[in-house]
């Protein structure tokens, strides 16, 4: 059991805060022919939809009003396109709507779903990093059931196929842990050369497994498959690094990261500033170059009486049924959800790759699968981008799409990241012209 | 004709872009496609509709008779009356593959893998062969509409398909309701009548809707019940909306149905009881009659024992309490590293236990790798000698001067301020005995406090002038401690403290001696899993004992010798890589843990059978049960009753649920059943309530919450209770801070002790136990809500729909306005649609309301008096002792249904199916015969049919 932390700590970046941009530390020694810094995909999810009145732009193109709720992002005005107009298929509730925000499908009765955006960018694009893709949570999966499915299937939208689920790491420690430990020298080497001696025996239990399994058993062997494949993978890396494609001009001076804390923060601004630092710094340090973050569990039931104002659960205001009262808390706590984005994006923003920043080589896709708890409303999602994608996508905007399925902008994503499908699960058939 | 002529055909062209994105390019396929997975792929209702009925009515293959050949049925020449050839399963207990004779005892043995022996020939009869390719091919005859019965000669094993078949097979090819007389009318019935309907409400059609009535007997679903269905309830239940999250319009076919039996019954029960439909057009007499009658027939009257389906469970992965289970037994170490694993969903069981929801992953995987190394490195150390130490009290330090006492030299303890300690060297984590002993040397009892690097151990009482030394055992991690008694009577046990009171005071100890022997009560010491090499055993025959021995508890069954051979050789790499004895059989073992064999539990089917029905082996069930009841592998008893083939007797294996559930570790399943099934696992987690509103809330009470009803659960199994005994036994299991919350007096200390509680009607059973009380509640207030559908739902197993998503729930500072909670959810209610179900939910919450959100009793709230009372069926009651009672006397069935249900899910790691039903009812019929008695509940879903069976294709429902 993961106990909560009792006392407050430290951010896990010093020192590099919205304002303070980070000198550049050149590499000594290193003189890599750069191609470039390459581009990354992060997938922000937000909980139990927004109000929308508050969220709502005013005026389309460049000339647009932020809402209340987008307030917090006025200063990166330049750096988003907030995107109305999109659709969930899915309907039901917290939990279909959850499943469906990054695959476009929707959950099957028995849980079934399909890969979603993140990981199947995550297969075209991760093989050049350490980590094809990191996905992080702040919630366990809760119990019971809603509309007849478990409600721990909204733990995640990250799906490496219709019926892998991916949990996120919830605990700041762990993913630190896994991110940041030493790959490199004697030790690490012989390590993962028995690693590799042990792998090489379990592969081959794996496959004596596989033919003795059913048709309906055999993904599971098969989940079991890549996975070790995956460990492989990193194994070869340590014993013979890949010539990376690209060394980014700056890293993070060792005295600046704080290993973080066992255990779970019981602050949840400070656990979802931790997560965004890890996240950060993973992109920063080319690590991966696929993130995603739940920022809650999909049917939250987060206490948010911290904040001033609020009382109460996050799914309960949700249903607001419209009373003046619990609108106005719903919407205080989707401008918190929208103040820890601006904090994250800053944080891209302040990393100088070259080329650009971190940010501008990024497109950060955020918001809900839901527009709006009470109904459980599902048409015009309350959706925006930031960074331009390395001028892949043009922000500074709100753009007003024609009603169409969320999976077109998941089409249209998958596409920036070199995926030439014809559709995005079948779903996504029509590439969002207006934010290209 | 080819797929997209077909769905042209059937006018749904403008999808064959969709199908073929999805590799469905087959009517067969389409056919396997349910309606949310169709509805996922983006497909609109209406067009869903049709493709369902194209399929159901056999537009679909049957018109495709170039593309879809009928396979050449080899006709077997079997006789009708032979289903016992279509077991293929091999006799249960024998594995199928040879393997080196299995060692429950471990004992250092002369048998190394040798060579691998050759593979055993698969037996299996030539008739079962064409049995099972005959009833492959049936299959697809059914779907495609043929009748079973048309192929001489084989009489396929009954199942739910042929008994719903059956009535379809009279099915007429017409009629969807028709305008005027009915022409040739084929029905042979005598009640055949024929009524108009003029719909009343204004905006509907005009034109009279005729629906042919037939006796139930004759009726069939598509012609005669499904049209009513379609009239009068499909534009609440899906055409327009899906109120109360019914949706009728996937269900195309009779057989469809019974995929969702309980859904049905319970639609059954509303047209019987005319609480549906609710709105205009209604249905008449006769046309709800039809309906009643029809669906009884087809959900009700069904000969469940002649339906044998075990169902299929997800070959299982462990889930993570089982890994750390399965470590500790093995290795005998609790594993830190499993704090690090991302937490187990529940699945669609609504338990963790629930296979198919339990993934592997990339992340994952390398935490399986961190583990198994960090458990390999806690053996590899592991040449530990336990300690047995005795130390004179004069030689050790303490401010206290030594003395003589009675016939010994020793040191007085007299205030807290003094200590006696030492430093000792704990060569390993474990449980330790600490022995003292000394004498009271004023008055009749003395005590003193351990603690070890000054955290508090626990306290030894002496009394009188007892020569018996005072015991305690507790854990100690590896390292080297200073161990430090003094006198202390704070917090004494219980019974000691209570006399202290009337005046007798605790005296000072004179300690003689103390003494330390550990580590103990490992089931395994460590130093038998890994062999030493000696002179008589070089390290290569050390090393494939220690392999041989080991890979067979870690895979929990027998291991052919080719696999053996495999670990071993890496064992050999090693060794010739330079790397000494002890690293190199650590990567065997290391390799054993991350094995899929460890990982996943074995249930996978004899070869010759992969598809099919077959009877688990022995050693399948051993994990079975051992998994069930411990959440862990089996033990050497076990192991040794599957080598023997012994857990196929009744006799035994009820032998074996009393043993298993009496044995500490048992404590696994009380936990993790009853706190997922009653859901307060989360309480103190993330159901945290609000400080504020409960300060008395804290992680230590949320503790003893669990731990009460765990405990108490787990006496009425041990002690073979009935099952009622959980709705208000009166045996119950308190703390401190727990009979504080309760106020009851008299219990003192923090570990959990029986208490019971006489004089507190709403106390005892689970409705008065501040576990339940406080995960029904939000985090400011009480939810009668809440707590009226968790009776409802969790406690009786009904089905309540999820309420309309704009129904809103109550503000979170509800009753804390002018009006009462009662109040604002009376006119929260009072909406058509909330109506329904609120009628039976609320008044279960409000006559809980005596107790508040963290489960203290009160008989006020903000001055008003709590109004505690309720109307059920009729049934007028006052509280929840009067609540408790309706629940043991009206509703026992519905409960004992339901936690049967639930375990048996709990106990198989799936869903339960409409197949399920059969073991079910055994279930029920044995408990009844048993007064409801715990035990029987656990022994007769171990005896179950699904408990010993695994189908790798099962039916649909």
């Amino acid at each position: 059991m993961q106990r909560k932390w009792q006392i407050s700590r430290r951010t896990l970046l010093r020192g590099i805060g919205a304002s303070l941009a980070l000198p550049q530390l050149e590499i000594m020694g290193a003189s890599v022919e750069s191609s470039g810094a390459p581009k990354r995909l992060v997938s922000i999810f937000q909980p139990n939809g927004v109000a929308p009145g508050a969220w709502d732009v005013d005026g389309v193109g460049t000339n647009f009003r932020f809402s209340p709720i987008l307030k917090p992002l006025e200063s990166l005005r330049d750096d988003i396109v907030v995107i109305s107009g999109l659709n969930n298929q899915a309907s039901g509730g917290h939990v279909t709507m959850t499943g469906s925000f990054l695959t476009g499908v929707s959950l099957s009765r028995q849980g079934k779903n399909a890969p979603s955006l993140d990981q199947q960018v995550a297969e075209k694009i991760g093989g050049d990093t350490k980590f094809p893709s990191l996905v992080l949570g702040t919630e366990a999966p809760r119990q019971g059931s809603a509309g007849g499915r478990a409600i721990s299937l909204a733990s995640t939208v990250s799906w490496s196929s219709a019926t892998t689920r991916i949990s996120p790491e919830i605990s700041p420690r762990v993913a630190f842990d896994r991110m940041f430990k030493i790959t490199s020298g004697p030790e690490a080497i012989r390590n993962a050369e028995i690693r590799k001696s042990v792998i090489d025996l379990v592969l081959e239990d794996a496959k004596t497994l596989r033919r003795k399994a059913s048709n309906l058993d055999k993904h599971k062997i098969d989940d079991y498959l890549e996975s070790v494949r995956s460990v492989e993978r990193q194994m070869d890396r340590t014993i013979a690094p890949v010539e990376k494609s690209w060394t980014p001009p700056t890293s993070p001076a060792p005295g600046d990261i704080v290993r973080p804390e066992p255990g779970l923060p019981v602050d949840l601004n400070e656990h979802i500033n931790l997560m965004m630092d890890l996240i950060v710094l993973a992109l920063w340090t080319d690590n991966t170059r696929v993130a995603t973050l739940m920022t809650a569990h999909g049917f939250s039931r987060q206490n948010f009486s911290f904040l001033d104002g609020v009382s109460g659960d996050h799914h309960g205001m949700s249903h607001h049924k419209n009373i003046p009262a619990k609108v106005k808390e719903y919407t205080k706590v989707s401008t918190w959800f929208v103040e820890r984005l601006a904090y994250f994006l800053n944080r891209l923003k302040a990393i100088d790759e070259g080329n650009g920043s971190l940010l501008d080589n990024s497109i950060v896709l955020y918001g809900s699968g839901m527009k709006d708890g009470n109904g459980h409303k599902k048409n015009n999602l309350p959706i925006l981008l930031a960074g331009n994608g390395q001028g892949s996508i043009k922000t500074g905007q709100h753009v007003k799409v024609a009603s169409q399925p969320l999976a077109n902008l998941h089409l249209t994503l998958a596409q920036k990241f070199g995926i030439e499908d014809e559709s995005f699960n079948g779903v996504g058939k029509t590439h969002i012209a207006e934010i290209s | 004709m080819d797929f997209n002529e077909w769905l042209e055909r059937q006018g749904l062209g403008k999808y064959a872009a969709t199908f073929a994105a999805h590799g469905i390019d087959e009517v067969e396929i389409l056919g396997d496609i349910s309606d949310t997975e169709l509805a996922s792929l983006g497909i609109p209702v209406g067009a869903r509709k049709k493709i369902l009925r194209a399929i159901s009515q056999g537009t679909g293959a049957a018109s495709l008779p170039a593309t879809n050949p009928i396979p050449e049925v080899p006709v077997p020449p079997a006789s009708p009356h032979q289903p016992e050839a279509i077991e293929t399963s091999p006799p249960a207990g024998q594995p199928p593959v040879t393997h080196v004779p299995w060692v429950a005892d471990y004992p250092i043995h002369e048998t190394p893998p040798g060579a691998p022996s050759p593979p055993p020939k698969a037996k299996r009869s030539h008739k079962g062969t064409i049995l099972v390719t005959a009833l492959v091919v049936l299959a697809g005859l059914v779907f495609i509409g043929v009748k079973t019965s048309a192929i001489p000669g084989v009489k396929k094993r009954p199942d739910i398909a042929d008994l719903i078949e059956e009535t379809a097979l009279v099915t007429k090819p017409s009629l969807q309701p028709t305008v005027g007389p009915v022409p040739n009318d084929p029905a042979p019935s005598p009640t055949v009548a024929e009524i108009s309907l003029e719909p009343k409400t204004e905006d509907a059609p005009v034109k009279p809707l005729h629906f042919q009535l037939v006796s139930a007997d004759v009726a069939t679903y598509q012609d005669h019940i499904l049209p009513l269905l379609e009239t009068y309830c499909h534009s609440c239940h899906g055409e327009d909306k899906v109120k109360g999250s019914v949706d009728m319009l996937p269900f195309a076919t009779a057989e469809s149905l019974m995929a969702e039996r309980k859904l049905w019954l319970n639609i059954l029960e509303q047209i019987e009881t005319e609480e549906m439909p609710t709105k205009e057009p209604l249905p008449s007499k006769e046309e709800r009659h039809l309906m009643v009658e029809w669906l009884h027939k087809k959900l009700n009257d069904i000969d469940w024992s002649a339906i044998r389906d075990a169902g299929h469970v997800t070959i299982p992965r462990l889930t993570n309490v089982e890994y750390q289970n399965t470590i500790r037994d093995l290795l005998g170490v609790d594993l830190s590293a499993v704090a690090s694993f991302s937490a187990d969903g529940e699945g669609q069981s609504g338990f963790t236990t629930d296979r198919e929801n339990l993934f592997i992953t990339p992340a994952a995987m390398e935490k399986y790798f961190a583990a198994a190394e960090e458990a390999v490195n806690t053996i590899a150390d592991a040449d530990i000698k336990p300690i047995k130490i005795k130390r004179e009290a004069e030689d050790m330090s303490s401010a206290a001067q030594p003395g003589q006492y009675s016939n010994f030299t020793g040191r007085r303890l007299t205030i807290p301020q003094t200590t006696l300690y030492d430093v000792i060297e704990f060569p390993a984590d474990g449980e330790y005995t600490f022995v003292i002993q000394g004498l009271s040397t004023d008055g009749p009892i003395a005590g003193v406090r351990l603690r070890i690097n000054d955290e508090v151990k626990g306290d030894i009482v002496i009394e009188g002038n007892s020569t018996e030394p005072g015991r305690l055992t507790c854990f100690v991690t590896k390292g080297t401690h200073q161990v430090a008694w003094n006198k202390e009577n704070s917090a004494l046990p219980p019974n000691v403290r209570k006399r202290l009171k009337r005046g007798v005071f605790l005296g000072a100890m004179a300690v003689d001696w103390m003494a330390v022997t550990g580590p103990i009560g490992n089931t395994t010491p460590k130093q038998s899993i890994i062999l030493s090499p000696s002179s008589v055993l070089p390290p290569d025959k050390a090393a494939s004992q220690t392999i041989y021995t080991f890979t067979q508890r870690a895979f929990r069954r027998p291991v052919e010798n080719e696999v053996l051979s495999r670990y071993f050789s890496i064992y050999r790499k090693a060794t010739e890589s330079g790397m000494n004895y002890g690293q190199s059989i650590k990567m065997a073992l290391t390799a054993v843990l991350v094995s899929p064999k460890f990982l996943f539990r074995h249930e996978f089917a004899p070869t010759e059978n992969i598809e099919g029905e077959f009877e688990l082996d022995q050693f399948q069930i051993a994990s079975r049960l051992s998994y069930f009841l411990w959440h862990s592998m089996p033990d050497r008893e076990l192991f040794s009753l599957a080598n023997n083939g012994k857990l196929k007797d009744p006799e035994i294996l009820r032998a074996q649920v009393r043993r298993m559930i009496s044995d500490p570790k048992s404590r696994s399943f009380t936990t993790e059943f009853l706190g997922q099934w009653l859901g307060f696992a989360s309480v103190g987690i993330d159901l945290i309530p609000d400080k504020k509103v409960f300060p008395a809330f804290s992680n230590t009470l949320a503790n003893a919450m669990k731990q009460e009803t765990i405990l108490t659960f787990e006496h009425l199994v041990k002690s073979d209770h009935s099952l009622l005994a959980l709705l208000d036994t009166k045996a119950t299991f308190l703390n401190e801070p727990l009979a504080k919350l309760y106020r009851v007096e008299g219990v003192i200390g923090p570990e959990m002790r029986p208490v019971r509680l006489t004089d507190r009607p709403n106390r005892g059973g689970l409705l008065g136990m501040a576990s339940i009380l406080t995960a029904t509640s939000s985090s400011t207030r009480t939810s009668p809500v809440l707590r009226g559908k968790w009776v409802l739902e969790t406690l009786l197993g009904e089905h309540i729909p999820e309420p309309p998503a704009d129904a809103g729930q109550l503000p979170a500072n509800a009753g804390h306005t002018g009006k009462t909670l009662r109040e604002e959810l009376e006119i929260h209610r009072d909406k058509e649609g909330c109506k329904n179900c609120h009628d039976k939910i609320d008044p279960i919450g409000f006559g809980m309301e005596n107790f508040n959100g963290i489960g203290q009793f009160r008989t006020k709230h903000k001055g008003k008096p709590i109004d505690n009372k309720g109307e059920l069926d009729g049934f007028t009651f006052t509280g929840v002792d009067e609540l408790k009672r309706w629940l043991k006397a009206e509703r026992k069935e519905a409960f004992l249904r339901n936690i049967s249900e639930r375990m048996l899910a709990f106990a198989l790691g799936r869903e339960l199916k409409t197949f399920d039903e059969g073991p079910v009812l055994e279930i029920l019929a044995a408990l009844e015969a048993n007064e409801n008695r715990a035990i029987t509940l656990l022994e007769e879903i171990v005896l179950s049919y699904p408990f010993h069976h695994q189908n790798n294709s099962p039916s649909d429902y």
